[in-house]
C-alpha cells in the first residue's frame, strides 16, 4: 500500500490525525473530546471511516467499540512489546462478555462484488 | 501417579473436543443451532469433568462400599489413592489396589515444593487465572458499557425483561448481560430504517433467547481450565461463529427474505459497501460477514426449532463422552467395570467417568 499523502487531508481530517498520533489510539468519542470546535459525533465517525478507507488509519475491535490508530505509527519503537500484549489483552476482554452484531470488515472489491451478485441473484429468485 | 491422572483428564477433554470438532465437519447440513448446541454441551462436559472428578474422591473416602453414584465402578477402587486435592484427578478409572503403596510414597514425595507436579500445577494455575481475569475484566467493562448507555425501553421476551439502551461509545449493536439481558444500540440506530431496526433487534434477541452470553461464559471457563489445549480455543472460536449463524437463522424465521437481511448485514459490516483500497492484500481468512452472507443465501437444510436438535446433540455428545472417557485397563486381569448405560442414559450429566475395558 502506498504511503498516504498528508497534503490531501482536509483541516478536520488533519486535526483527527494529529489527535491519533498524540494519543496513539482512541475511540471516536475520545477523538471528539479533544477536537477544538468539534462537529457532531456522527460527523467525526464518518470522518474516521473515510480516513480508514483511504488507508491513513486502521481500527481494532474492542467488543462493540472501535479503537482507531494511525496506520503508520510515528514512533513504532515507543510501544513496548509488553504494553502491546497488555492492550490487546484488554481489548479482547469485552468480546467475552458481549455478542456484537457483526464485525466491521474490510472486504476486497472482488469479494464485495461477489456477495452483491449473490444477493442480486437471490432477490431475483424471490429468496 | 498423580501426574498421569491429571494428564488423563486433560487427554479426555482433548479427545472429546477433537471428536466434536471432527463431527462438525460432517454436520454442514444440520442447522447452526444444532452445531451450536453440540459445542455448548461439549464445553459443559469438558468444564465439569475435572470438577466432578475432584468431588468424587471426597464422596468415595466416606465409605468404599457406599454407592453414592450410579456408576458402580466408583465403589470398586480402593479408598485412599490420592492424598492431595488435585482438581483434575479422575479416581475411579484406576485400579488403586495394586497402586496403593506406590501412591502413598508418591504422595509423600510430592508434598515437597518444586516437584515437577507443583511446577506444572503452578503454570496451569497461572494460565487459568489469566483467562479468568480476561473474562472478569470483560464482564466488568460490559457492565460499564451498560450503565453508561441511555435507557430506551424494556421489552418482554418470553417472560424475561430485556432492556434496550443506546450507547454513544459503540459503533456496532451488541447484547450483553447474564442476569438482565441488555441490547446496546449505537447512536446511528436513530437513522436506520424501521426494517433495519427490526432485523438488528431480532438478531440480538435471538442471542438472548438462546442464552448465548451464558454459553460463552461456560466456554470461557472451559478455556480457563484447558487453556493448554489448542482445541479448546478452536472450539471456542467455532462456537462464536455458530452462534452468529444460529441467530441469523432465527431472524429468517421471523419471515424476512434472506436477501434483504443479507443486504443489511453487509451494509452494516462494510460501511455501506466501501471496499478496500486497490492493491491491498486480500484477507487471510474469509471475513465473518462473508461467511454469514453466503450462509444466508445458500439453500441449506435447517432443522426446525424444537427438541430435535437437543436430542441429536445430546446423543452425539453422550457417545463422544463415553469414547473420550474410556480408559485402558492397567492390569492383565479383566475388571468388569463396563458402565455405558449410566453415561448414555443421561446425555447432559457431566459425571461421565465410565471406565470401559479396552
Amino acid at each position: 500500500m502506498t504511503k498516504p499523502s498528508p497534503s490531501t487531508l482536509t483541516r478536520r481530517e488533519r486535526e483527527i490525525m494529529d489527535i491519533l498520533y498524540r494519543r496513539e489510539r482512541a475511540t471516536a468519542a475520545e477523538v471528539l473530546e479533544e477536537m477544538a470546535d468539534p462537529p457532531s459525533y456522527s460527523a467525526v465517525r464518518a470522518l474516521l471511516r473515510i480516513l480508514e478507507d483511504e488507508g491513513h488509519i486502521k481500527h481494532v475491535q474492542d467488543g462493540p467499540r472501535y479503537v482507531y490508530l494511525p496506520a503508520v505509527a510515528r514512533n513504532d519503537a515507543r510501544k513496548s512489546a509488553l504494553s502491546h500484549v497488555v492492550t490487546t489483552f484488554f481489548e479482547g476482554s469485552v468480546e467475552q462478555a458481549v455478542a456484537t452484531l457483526v464485525e466491521r470488515s474490510k472486504l476486497s472489491k472482488d469479494e464485495l462484488d461477489r456477495l452483491a451478485q449473490l444477493i442480486e441473484k437471490a432477490k431475483k429468485e424471490g429468496r | 501417579m498423580t501426574l498421569t491422572l491429571i494428564a488423563l483428564a486433560a487427554v479426555r477433554a482433548a479427545v472429546l473436543l477433537a471428536l466434536v470438532l471432527t463431527a462438525l465437519r460432517f454436520m454442514g447440513r444440520f442447522s447452526a443451532a444444532t452445531r451450536r448446541s453440540l459445542l455448548v454441551g461439549a464445553f459443559t462436559i469438558v468444564l465439569v469433568l475435572p470438577i466432578a472428578s475432584a468431588v468424587l474422591p471426597a464422596l468415595h473416602l466416606r465409605g468404599a462400599d457406599t454407592q453414592v453414584d450410579p456408576t458402580p465402578s466408583v465403589a470398586k477402587t480402593a479408598p485412599d489413592p490420592i492424598d492431595e486435592a488435585v482438581p483434575m484427578v479422575d479416581v475411579p478409572s484406576v485400579d488403586a489396589r495394586a497402586e496403593q503403596t506406590p501412591h502413598a510414597a508418591v504422595a509423600r514425595e510430592t508434598a515437597t515444593s518444586w516437584s515437577p507436579l507443583s511446577i506444572a500445577l503452578g503454570v496451569w494455575a497461572l494460565g487459568a487465572v489469566i483467562v479468568l481475569a480476561r473474562l472478569g475484566i470483560g464482564l466488568a467493562r460490559a457492565r460499564r458499557l451498560v450503565t453508561s448507555a441511555r435507557f430506551v425501553e424494556t421489552l418482554d421476551i418470553g417472560g424475561r425483561p430485556v432492556q434496550v439502551r443506546v450507547s454513544s461509545t459503540i459503533e456496532t449493536p451488541a447484547v450483553t448481560g447474564l442476569l438482565v439481558p441488555v441490547v446496546l444500540l449505537p447512536e446511528e440506530a436513530a437513522t436506520w430504517s424501521a426494517e433495519r431496526r427490526r432485523l438488528v433487534l431480532a438478531h440480538e434477541l435471538a442471542h438472548v433467547t438462546s442464552r448465548d452470553c451464558l454459553a460463552n461464559v461456560i466456554a470461557q471457563l472451559a478455556v480457563a481450565v484447558h487453556w493448554f489445549d489448542p482445541l479448546v480455543w478452536i472450539a471456542a472460536r467455532r462456537l462464536r461463529i455458530e452462534r452468529e449463524l444460529a441467530a441469523d437463522d432465527r431472524v429468517l424465521d421471523d419471515g424476512v427474505l434472506p436477501s434483504s437481511y443479507a443486504e443489511h448485514l453487509l451494509a452494516l459490516a462494510t460501511n455501506h459497501g466501501r471496499s478496500m483500497p486497490q492493491g491491498a492484500l486480500a484477507m487471510a481468512e474469509p471475513a465473518e460477514v462473508s461467511l454469514r452472507v453466503r450462509a444466508l443465501l445458500a439453500p441449506h437444510t435447517r432443522t426446525p426449532l424444537g427438541r430435535n436438535r437437543f436430542a441429536l446433540a445430546g446423543a452425539g455428545l453422550a457417545l463422544a463422552a463415553v469414547v473420550a472417557c474410556a480408559t485402558p485397563e492397567r492390569e492383565a486381569a479383566p475388571a468388569p467395570t463396563a458402565n455405558e448405560p449410566a453415561a448414555t442414559a443421561k446425555p447432559t450429566t457431566p459425571v461421565a467417568t465410565a471406565s470401559t475395558t479396552i
